[in-house]
């Protein structure tokens, strides 16, 4: 086993990862970051569904590696490929959507807000005003842009969007109008997609296969396309295929680095002064699980029983809504008929008793939209009845949607533990997720989807159904190593690391305590930077 | 220990997306899981094409080969080509080669059987051998799920079928259907065809 020494090995490299490698190695540190994944390239993002989509491209097979998932804490389980989000250098950055919403200030306070009876959830150590200088650095530093001025509901900033709104589609006037109407307030959805071109980057194409896949200009912001090459030009290391196999322990109760298996399945060791876990609120908990010892026989920072439990991930409604061309005017018909791919409106004026539901265009995966017509109440649908779908669908009408966020809260049946039989390829134990769901996550949903629907009807779509209430964004997730100022309800330190070993942090979602009501990205993006600079001021004493 | 869906939300989809899929489908129904023959040695997965026999016997690609017909048959007065014409047979028989997929040949392969077999018990003949009007009526029993068996679901194994069937229709033609994105253009989808760019989507 060849060895190496560093200051900061950092585990992933996506939005939990790359803001501290970047931080640091800009620092002086010498920085190594461990990727499970491989590394794509711009070359590689080719606008291709059955490769992207419906293969191994961004997940692994659940039989090489997979989750073994209960549907309730009752539930038989069962082995699948939920809770993945992405294996590849970037993460879940490169193939999202990028809606870099912020946390609102009630979010980090949820027992200032409705009950808890029956949750366990807990305060953020920290308000929003402390985030807020990291949110300002996420939009300047990887790139977001937005346009504040219509957002009544805005949480505190200190300025503009660095970038320009992207371009939108003439129909979110339609939702502007409808909108008001009907006493809601739709603004610009912020994105993390550049409209400018900045060094090697591109500004957005607008070709509008942004969620599910990579971006062939690196317009989106990505950590692959930001944070990651920044924090090599500044010395970091970055080795993809490098499955980190346990984190390795002293005597005197501090980690000493990690052991990781390449991608020859040779096994190497890296030795640091700071461990920094950042590789999915689910394999996070996980990897600190799998690296108990003698000392710590329960997993690294579980003395309490705290590592993986209250998890949460985000809660998802959604509902679809058609647009006939022959519904409308000539002039509404040709503005329906416009290429531009973005909508870009969301609504936040039920946020503190549902969350935020935000428009777009059914996504443009043909396979994935055809897939939606096969059934129907008498069965399959095939043959004549289907090439009218098709026909109708593509050609007749435009499908748009309301996707809505609302918060998750934790409650003791909801966790992820190592499963005592299934395996990865490496012959690790798998992660076991047991979902529960508190009642008030159902409520707030179906109030967030009833008023997408209102907003539906009122631009005049037609055929409105709803897709999911109360569902579950699998990659979205927190909770699992949460910060906190009890050892006894919480796994890290407000400063990142964990209660018990000093130098091992934990800085992606498994450190939120709360999922928010917007997707959560650029909250992680934010407190991994906050995090990364103590790490840095650490070092430096 | 059962086999389940994943449900991909990429980003919002994702929401799904990156969701959804013939692997989460067939997963989500009990389906074997790839049997995984190429145990993992760091190397990437093999292409597709990797079965050293064919993944159909003749007979068995004579009868998917005109249930897919039926399934896909094109619409000449909507512009639309039919799955012989867009070269759908030949995607599945190759994406089914890939590893990741063996559990999904395996099911075809069974369906093929059912439904020569219900054929032959109802209408004394092989499938091919019937007219399509019967071609047709043999597929609405099998839709029909009467004959459900405790390791095969023929009404599943069809909607399998036809989710594999509509990657090759409407699929990225590299893979060897969607001949020459003639579906694309009688849908007007304006997916990107040049692969070296990636672009060739809507510009404002």
């Amino acid at each position: 086993m060849s060895k190496r020494a560093c200051d900061v090995v950092v585990v992933g490299s996506g939005a939990g990862g790359a803001p501290v490698a970047h931080q640091l190695a800009r620092a002086g540190a010498k920085v190594v970051v461990l990727e499970k994944g491989p590394r794509y390239s711009n070359a590689d993002f080719v606008h291709d569904e059955i490769t992207t989509c419906r293969r191994d491209f961004f997940l692994p097979w659940p039989d090489d590696d997979p989750h073994v998932l209960r549907s309730t804490p009752d539930a038989a389980p069962t082995k699948t490929n939920a809770g993945w989000i992405s294996q590849c250098v970037g993460g879940g950055t490169v193939h999202m959507s990028g809606f870099f919403f912020r946390f609102h200030e009630k979010d980090f306070a949820p027992s200032q807000h409705g009950a808890l009876d029956d949750s366990t959830a807990i305060d953020w150590p920290f308000g929003y005003d402390t985030l807020a200088p990291y949110y300002d650095r996420v939009e300047r530093d990887v790139g977001v842009s937005g346009d504040v001025s219509k957002n009544p509901f805005e949480p505190p900033r200190s300025g503009p969007f660095p970038y320009d709104p992207v371009l939108t589609h003439p129909i979110s006037k339609w939702i502007d109008e409808a909108g008001e109407r009907i006493g809601m307030h739709p603004f610009h959805v912020p994105r993390a997609i550049i409209t400018r071109a900045e060094g090697k980057r591109g500004a957005c194409v607008y070709h509008g296969l942004c969620g599910s896949y990579g971006c062939e200009v690196g317009a989106k912001s990505s950590t692959l396309a930001t944070l990651i090459p920044a924090a090599e030009a500044a010395g970091a290391e970055v080795v993809d295929r490098a499955m980190v196999r346990e984190i390795l322990m002293r005597q005197d109760g501090r980690a000493h680095g990690v052991v990781y298996e390449d991608r020859d399945g040779v096994r190497h060791e890296v030795s640091a002064k700071i461990v920094v876990v950042a590789c999915s609120a689910i394999e996070s908990a996980r990897l600190l699980l799998l690296s108990g010892s003698s000392h710590h026989p329960r997993g690294l920072g579980n003395n309490a029983g705290q590592v993986g439990q209250n998890l949460c991930f985000s809660t998802l409604g959604k509902v679809t809504g058609a647009l006939p061309y022959e519904a409308f005017d000539e002039t509404k018909r040709a503005e329906l008929k416009n290429g531009l791919p973005f909508i870009g409106r969301a609504v936040q004026d039920f946020y503190d008793e549902g969350g935020t539901f935000h428009l777009l265009f059914e996504h443009e995966n043909p396979i994935f939209s055809a897939e939606r017509l096969i059934r129907s109440k008498d069965g399959l649908v095939y043959g004549d009845a289907l090439m009218k779908r098709l026909h109708r669908h593509f050609t007749e009408r435009r499908t748009v949607e309301a996707e809505c966020f609302s918060n998750w809260r934790p409650t003791a049946g909801c966790h992820v533990t190592l499963d005592s039989e299934a395996t990865d390829r490496w012959g690790l134990p798998a992660a076991r997720i047991t979902l529960d769901r508190h009642p008030s996550d159902l409520a707030a949903s179906r109030l967030l989807v009833d008023r997408a629907k209102a907003l539906l009807e009122a631009i005049g779509a037609q055929d409105i159904e709803v897709q999911d209430v109360g569902g579950v964004t699998y990659v979205l997730q927190h909770g699992t190593c949460r910060m906190g100022t009890d050892p006894n309800t919480s796994v890290t330190t407000p400063a990142g690391h964990l209660h018990e070993i000093e130098n091992v942090y934990v800085t992606d979602g498994g450190s939120l305590p709360s999922s928010g009501a917007v997707p959560s990205t650029m909250t992680i993006l934010a407190n991994a930077f906050r995090i990364a600079e103590g790490i840095e001021a650490a070092l430096k004493s | 220990m059962a086999i389940e869906r994943r449900t991909f939300v990429i980003g919002g989809v994702g929401t799904a997306l990156l969701g959804a899929g013939t692997y989460a489908w067939l997963r989500e129904r009990g389906y074997e899981v790839d049997p995984n023959p190429h145990p993992y040695t760091g190397a990437p997965r093999p292409e597709a094409g990797v079965l050293p026999f064919a993944p159909f016997d003749p007979p068995a690609l004579e009868v998917l080969t005109l249930v897919v017909g039926l399934l896909l048959p094109g619409d000449e007065a909507l512009g639309l080509p039919s799955a012989e014409e867009a070269g759908v047979v030949d995607f599945v028989v190759r994406a089914v080669a890939a590893p990741g997929l063996l559990a999904v040949r395996n099911e075809l392969l069974k369906l093929s059987r059912h439904i020569d077999i219900v054929a032959q018990r109802h209408r004394g003949v092989r499938f091919p051998e019937l007219d399509d009007t019967a071609r047709s009526a043999v597929l609405d029993a099998v839709r029909s799920g009467g004959d459900r068996r405790r390791t095969f679901v023929p009404d599943r194994a069809l909607e399998t079928l036809l989710r594999v069937a509509l990657e090759g229709y409407l699929g990225h033609p590299r893979h060897g259907g969607n001949r020459d994105a003639k579906v694309w253009a009688a849908l007007d989808i304006d997916m990107p065809r040049d692969l070296d760019t990636g672009h060739g989507g809507h510009h404002p």
